[in-house]
């Protein structure tokens, strides 16, 4: 028992740090958060650092191909990863093409979960003929390949940002909507709901205290493993030009356009191609941890 | 007995609709609790005896019949009075694993009753409440900040004690508050419930399969059979003179902590319990009775009061 | 005399893991002798199941570490191959749990699952019909219809599946069964069949039980021996004479006799064990009991009991002046 009152003493802290403390037990959760900070720093910071129109933009026929090197850090004429055909900066290319990349993740990821999660939690409560429609229109969404439904959207609404953005989010609702609702079909019928619905709590109170922070962490854990999916699934379409277009910076139109040149300059294939299996892995790394943190019986 | 009783079921029924039939879970039952008292109704699974819990508390819809808390029919109340009336009724669960939400401390448990009915205002108001029921139902003041997965059955089961007590409630149903618990556990949280009965005059309604703690907790006993109350007297009365072979056959199977009686001398019922679904007219415990007579099925059998306080639905009562 | 059928010399378990070390059995010694009920009685967390896992060499492990002897017909179980070891578990031991509804596979049909534990311990090159002949004898044997070797444990309720498991168990003739809690999941009627029915299957088969249980009533209705473990110690041990009619015991069997509410006297109150069991990361020093125990002495605090003998009888109390360990 004595174990029980040092845990008990320690916890004078809010939850938010308990669930810090408990994230920062895994070395490789750390690891993600470092990595994703870098790029979201770079990301905010993109304007500053390099010019999108004069760098990332703009021509320069003087300076094709330079290979990536360190000489003249800190000047105009930096080009640590190299240039691409048309002279551009790789490296303010990248961090332009973070923005999209990472903003592409994360809106696209929220969209889904909010309008998926809605459609779930109305389903599990109302059930019945609801449960049957929202349920059976999530099974023919699912039953396409994201990427196949992803391009018809943009095919039918037109290669751009936002339309990207809807693409990828209609594509993965049908994950949340069931995520959802099976947790709150399970919550519904645990023994704790009956218990405040014997105090008397209503519908809405229940919804708001306790099925929603129970049902959180499992969607928490969803969106940081489906964002890492988005940025891949957005930098796939980007590269077979259903997504950014050029000259606009992005990840994965930047690894189309590398492609010729993947034998000659193969930094121009690889240094795109890094920074997305990296965004993407920095992002699941965090999902496993704070599925870890989440769950308060391993609260320790 | 002149006085009102504090709950009263009127004929209540509760039928499950499922694929194969309407499903008894509770058919026809009539009791009264007095004041300050213990009513136990005992049953194996499947019988009723949660369902009919629940249904007295309003948690689940009952299909027919009253229930009378101070004489008023509390089913027909609307929403609003209903909520008023829950503060006067409670309900400890059977599973203080799951009954308890994983996400709140004890302190936060025990506060969500008192928030949700708005007994009381004020933060320190509420504290010193929760304080206060801790120390009643004996939990450590430094637990208040513990979550239930860091505490053991019995501890948690107070919580759930003090969820029940937070809002002064006069009634409260025990759903199989002990069954998950240790046997040294178990005795403490029997003590506390009945020392509270005693200081606050609380009303039980006990309801378990294990026949040595019900008769231990309370003064009245129900004992059920798939959905219908086939005994009901005093406690001590049931145990010295049982009268309905299933009250029999429940007593012989507990297997006593003592010597003198080995199971293998003892006379075991045979069969299980048949289904709930569609029951046909009469003894639902005809076909497991030793003392089946033709009579017993085809037309269904009244609880008779076979002498004060003491009733039967038996066929060999039924007659004379 | 019988002969001694199994033996456990100072059994410990203890269970590592990166958060903690939890000791589950500290030191216990118990012999089983042919034909004879030996009932296992404590709380949860007593260490009674790490025991019975341990006898079949079930325990996890990456994470378990028993040391001790454990002699099965005098032979050290640990040190056994790997096809002694089939050979012993299902075939010369046989174990039931507690839980029914979860010990059997719902997809296949309680005859066939019958019929596998036969094939697996095939030391008479039975013919097919033969093992068909012994599963529709061994489901009669536990009262189930034959006809219904062909139905799936889903058509059974749970008295019918503990009897079905109960059947598996047996198919082998095993010289040993250990029951972990065998009726704790059915209700009063049925355990009472079930019970019933295991009391006269032991005699007729002329096996040995290690029935593990919580419930001092199965241990009266059942047992010939009784040992009763607290925090992974048996703290006394004695044949049910010994412990439901006998003058001394440890203040912990005291304690629990007391907890059970008497069904034919009428108690105001019950005797309660103040207190819970120790945190076994973390268990006390002397005795494991001295903090619930009512009658606790400077010595308790310091030293571990030694142990009282008197006959059979056996309490690890320092009330009684244990001699030796």
């Amino acid at each position: 028992m004595n174990d029980t009152e040092k845990k008990l003493a320690l916890r004078k802290k809010s939850r938010s740090q308990m669930i810090w403390r408990q994230f920062r037990k895994s070395r490789t959760a750390i690891l993600g958060l470092c990595i994703l900070t870098v790029f979201v720093l770079f990301a905010v910071f993109a304007d500053v650092i390099e010019d999108f129109d004069t760098r990332a933009i703009a021509t320069n026929q003087q300076a094709r191909f330079e290979a990536p090197s360190l000489k003249n850090l800190f000047t105009e004429n930096a080009h640590i990863f190299g240039t691409d055909e048309y002279g551009r900066d790789v490296f303010a290319r990248i961090i332009h093409g973070a923005r999209v990349s990472l903003s592409i993740g994360i809106l696209a990821t929220s969209c889904s979960a909010v309008i998926g999660g809605l459609l779930g939690a109305v389903a599990a409560f109302y059930g019945k003929k609801w449960d049957f429609i929202i349920m059976r229109c999530m099974d023919i969404i699912s039953s396409i390949p994201s990427i196949l439904l992803a391009m018809a959207v943009v095919a039918a609404l037109g290669a751009n940002l936002t339309n990207l953005l809807i693409a990828l989010s209609f594509s993965s609702i049908a994950t949340y909507a069931r995520l959802v609702r099976s947790s709150v079909v399970t919550l519904v019928g645990q023994e704790f709901i009956e218990a405040a619905r014997a105090c008397g709590a209503s519908s809405f109170k229940i919804i708001v205290k306790h099925i929603i922070p129970n049902s959180l962490s499992p969607i928490i854990c969803q969106m940081a493993f489906s964002s890492s999916g988005m940025i891949l699934t957005a930098a796939s379409m980007s590269y077979l030009g259903l997504g950014i277009q050029p000259p606009d910076p992005e990840w994965g139109s930047m690894l189309a356009s590398a492609k010729t040149y993947i034998w000659s300059y193969p930094y121009l294939i690889t240094i795109p191609g890094i920074c997305i299996v990296l965004a993407a892995l920095s992002i699941t790394l965090i999902g496993d941890g704070l599925r870890d943190a989440l769950d308060p019986k391993l609260k320790d | 007995m002149g006085q009102i009783p504090l709950i009263e079921t009127v004929h209540l029924k509760k039928y499950f609709s499922t694929p194969a039939g309407p499903l008894h879970a509770v058919d026809d039952i009539n009791l009264k609790i007095y004041t300050g008292k213990t009513l136990g109704v005992v049953g194996e699974s499947g019988c009723g005896k949660s369902t009919l819990g629940r249904v007295i508390l309003r948690l689940i819809d009952a299909t027919a019949g009253q229930v009378l808390f101070e004489g008023e029919d509390i089913l027909t109340l609307r929403p609003r009075q209903a909520k008023e009336l829950k503060k006067q009724m409670q309900i400890i669960f059977q599973d203080p694993y799951s009954s308890l939400d994983p996400r709140l401390s004890v302190s936060e448990l025990i506060a969500e009753p008192i928030l949700l009915t708005k007994t009381l205002h004020g933060k320190a108001e509420v504290n010193r409440r929760v304080a206060e029921l801790m120390d009643i139902v004996g939990l450590a003041e430094r637990l208040a900040v513990a979550y239930p997965h860091e505490l053991d059955g019995g501890r948690r089961q107070r919580i759930g004690v003090a969820r029940a007590l937070a809002v002064n409630p006069k009634f409260i149903v025990c759903d199989e508050p002990v069954s998950a618990l240790d046997v040294s556990i178990q005795a403490q949280i029997l003590n506390l419930l009945m020392d509270l009965q005693k200081n606050m005059g609380i009303t039980y309604m006990f309801i378990t399969h294990d026949l040595s703690v019900v008769k231990h907790i309370s003064h009245d006993i129900a004992v059920m059979y798939l959905g219908q109350n086939v005994e009901l007297c005093s406690s001590d009365e049931l145990f010295a003179n049982p009268l309905h072979p299933y009250t029999k056959a429940l007593l012989a199977s507990i297997p006593l902590p003592k010597l003198n009686r080995r199971m293998s001398q003892r006379e075991v019922i045979h069969g299980e319990l048949s289904s709930p679904i569609s029951p046909k007219p009469g003894c639902r415990f005809a076909v497991r009775c030793p003392e089946r007579r033709p009579e017993c099925t085809g037309e269904n059998i009244p609880l008779v009061e076979i002498k004060p306080g003491h009733f039967v639905s038996c066929i060999q009562y039924a007659k004379g | 005399m019988p002969n001694e059928l199994l033996k456990i010399e100072n059994l410990e378990i203890v269970y590592k893991t990166d958060m903690e070390t939890v000791h589950a059995v500290n030191g216990i010694d118990l012999s089983i002798h042919e034909q004879e009920t030996l009932g296992l009685v404590g709380e949860t967390g007593a260490g009674k199941t790490s025991t019975a896992l341990a006898i079949l060499r079930l325990l996890p492990d990456r994470t378990a570490k028993a040391t001790g002897r454990i002699l099965f017909q005098g032979e050290d179980i640990a040190a056994m191959s790997d096809e002694a070891l089939r050979e012993l578990r299902g075939g010369k031991i046989s174990m039931i749990f507690q839980d029914p509804m979860t010990s059997l596979n719902p997809v296949i049909s309680v005859g066939h699952q019958i019929a596998e534990a036969l094939a697996l311990h095939n030391t008479q090159n039975k013919t097919k019909e033969e093992i068909e002949a012994r599963v529709e004898e061994i489901l009669e044997l536990v009262g189930i219809p034959a006809n219904r070797k062909n139905d799936y444990p889903h058509q059974f309720s749970g008295g019918m599946k503990q009897r079905v498991v109960i059947a598996i168990a047996l198919s082998c003739n095993p010289q040993l069964l250990i029951a972990d809690e065998p009726t704790t999941a059915l209700d009063v009627t049925i355990q009472a069949q079930v019970l019933a029915m295991m009391n006269e299957l032991k005699e007729r088969l002329k096996t040995s039980l290690l029935m593990i249980t919580h419930d001092m009533g199965i241990i009266a209705q059942t047992c010939e021996k009784v040992g009763v473990m607290y925090a992974g110690e048996i703290i006394e041990y004695g044949s049910v004479e010994d412990l439901f009619e006998g003058k001394q015991h440890h203040p912990y069997t005291i304690g629990l006799f007391q907890s059970i509410p008497d069904i034919e006297h009428k108690k105001e109150r019950l005797e309660q064990i103040d207190g819970l069991m120790p945190d076994p990361t973390n268990l006390p020093k002397g005795c494991k009991f001295h903090p619930r125990c009512k009658q606790c002495m400077p010595i308790c605090r310091e030293e571990a009991p030694g142990v009282y003998v008197e006959g059979e009888h056996r309490i690890k109390c320092h009330l009684f002046g244990g001699t030796s360990r």
